[in-house]
């Protein structure tokens, strides 16, 4: 197998990604290690019912860029995604 | 392995991204999103900060929860670990966190300088809270989860002196709840809290009077107005023009430097050189600064504001005589809008400068120029919302 081939194979590989809300209910994904998170990220604020910027969305502590891959990420099947909903503030009486 | 930033660390993380959503929380009466605080943050602080001190995101909170809880997850092994080997090497130094840390609907300030290599770990814990009464309760729970975060993933197996931390009450009895400016409105805990670090940072003692809810009003449009014309606008320059005591002039350094035992490099010495901001302004905050001296009382003492020998701005000189002569000294009232924009006029052609618009309010107009003080006179006197020019 060429190299070339080797990274087309290394592409089209699809892996589940589980990501958590902060309730603890998970939403899994099952996508390509070439899909950019910001697909998976719009389409869970979309079946969730907010925007996609009200939500940060974390691997390990590090935020995550909509840009990324899973395969920047190094991330592997059945990895997870902690995601945390923004915050308004300006008062408490 | 390079060290996780410490709880989503805006300043040293990856770029946050702007929503309008969030630029439009700054519109009078709308609450701050945590992403705009964050980003404004970032954009303030980038490469700017010594590398002791972390800044927390404003939503350190919810992440300090959402990976305590992992602590006692056992699916979570492999995610606890992997951040336990990136967040140790803040086990090894002195560190100062400082968070515009939300918690039920409200910003507030944690200032915590921790060291895992001494025996009471927190040197200082100190709170900043614009809305006082109720500040225990919400710091409390930030405070606690600081306390586990640190206990669980950067002193994990490292710590000498954990048993000190096994209390969980440990960093209450250290806690300090600070005097500082207190809001009078409902939505502008935001805006305090960041004024609150960006005086912290360049090393401003904090005091009720260190700014007004009159400065945050005044900065709260700026901010509108420059984010929306430019996101970018939040540097530290820009930033410093609406506080007064951020915008005089770093005091001279002592002349001999006191001896530091511990390794990081000093904050004061570091932080007060790159965040400190010397501008042209040094009339108008000579000004500012001796009336603030008045209001606070005996033994407040602020820096030098202007070098022997050096001259005043002949600009700013010229448009203060100009508001002086015209409007403040002889009590001029506009009876509509129509007067104002012929006032307005006569003063770029005469002086050339140009005043802008930046939003309306009633039958008055809302002006940036660069006469702080006198406009806020005006304001005073006329119920005008001014500000100064970028």
């Amino acid at each position: 197998m060429s190299d070339n081939e080797k990274a087309a194979d290394e592409g089209n590989e699809t892996i589940t990604i589980r990501i958590r809300d902060q309730t603890g209910e998970e939403t899994f994904f099952k996508i390509k290690k070439t899909t950019k998170m910001q697909k998976v990220f719009e389409t869970y604020a979309s079946r969730k019912g907010i925007q996609s910027s009200s939500i940060r969305f974390m691997l390990d502590g590090e935020r995550i860029l909509p840009d990324a891959t899973p395969k920047m990420l190094e991330m592997d099947d059945q990895d997870q995604i902690d995601c945390m909903l923004e915050q308004t503030g300006g008062r408490s009486f | 392995m390079n060290p996780i930033p410490f709880a989503d660390d805006p300043v040293r993380g990856k770029p946050i991204s702007l929503a309008m959503g969030d630029v439009e929380g700054l519109d009078r009466g709308q609450w701050l999103s945590t992403s705009l605080v964050d980003y404004v943050l970032q954009t303030s602080l980038a490469g700017k900060l010594p590398d002791h001190v972390l800044i927390g995101s404003s939503n350190c909170s919810t992440y300090f929860h959402t990976y305590n809880s992992k602590l006692r997850n056992e699916d979570d092994t492999h995610c606890v670990q992997q951040m336990r080997d990136g967040l140790q090497p803040y086990a090894k130094s002195r560190y100062r966190f400082i968070s515009a840390a939300y918690y039920d609907s409200h910003f507030f300030v944690v200032d915590i300088t921790f060291d895992n290599r001494q025996p009471n770990v927190f040197e200082r814990v100190n709170v900043f809270d614009s809305l006082s009464s109720t500040a225990r309760r919400r710091a409390t729970a930030v405070l606690h989860q600081v306390q586990k975060f640190l206990s669980g993933f950067c002193f994990y197996k490292l710590g000498h002196h954990q048993s000190v931390l096994q209390d969980p009450d440990y960093i209450m009895q250290m806690a300090e709840f600070r005097h500082c400016p207190v809001q009078t409105n409902g939505y502008d805990c935001g805006l305090f809290a960041l004024a609150v670090v960006w005086h912290l940072l360049c090393d401003k003692d904090i005091h009720p009077s260190v700014f007004t809810q009159a400065d945050i009003d005044t900065f709260r449009v700026a901010l509108r107005h420059g984010l929306s014309s430019n996101p970018g606008w939040a540097t530290m320059d820009n930033i410093a023009c609406y506080f007064p005591v951020l915008s005089m002039p770093a005091p001279p350094p002592p002349p001999s430097p006191p001896a530091i035992e511990i390794s990081p490099p000093s904050f004061t010495s570091v932080g007060d050189a790159q965040l400190a901001v010397c501008g042209p302004r040094s009339l108008e905050v000579a000004n500012v600064a001796t009336e603030r001296n008045t209001d606070a009382g005996p033994g407040m003492e602020f820096g030098p504001t202007e070098e022997p020998g050096q001259e005043q701005d002949p600009i700013l000189d010229y448009e203060d005589n100009y508001f002086q002569d015209n409007f403040s000294s002889k009590g001029v009232v506009f009876g509509t809008v129509d007067d104002v924009l012929v006032a307005i006029n006569e003063y770029q052609e005469s002086s050339g400068n140009v005043l802008s618009t930046v939003r309306t309010r009633g039958n008055a107009r809302t002006f940036v120029c660069k006469i702080y003080r006198r406009c806020r006179q005006m304001l005073k006197e006329r119920e005008w919302l001014v500000d100064r020019k970028q």
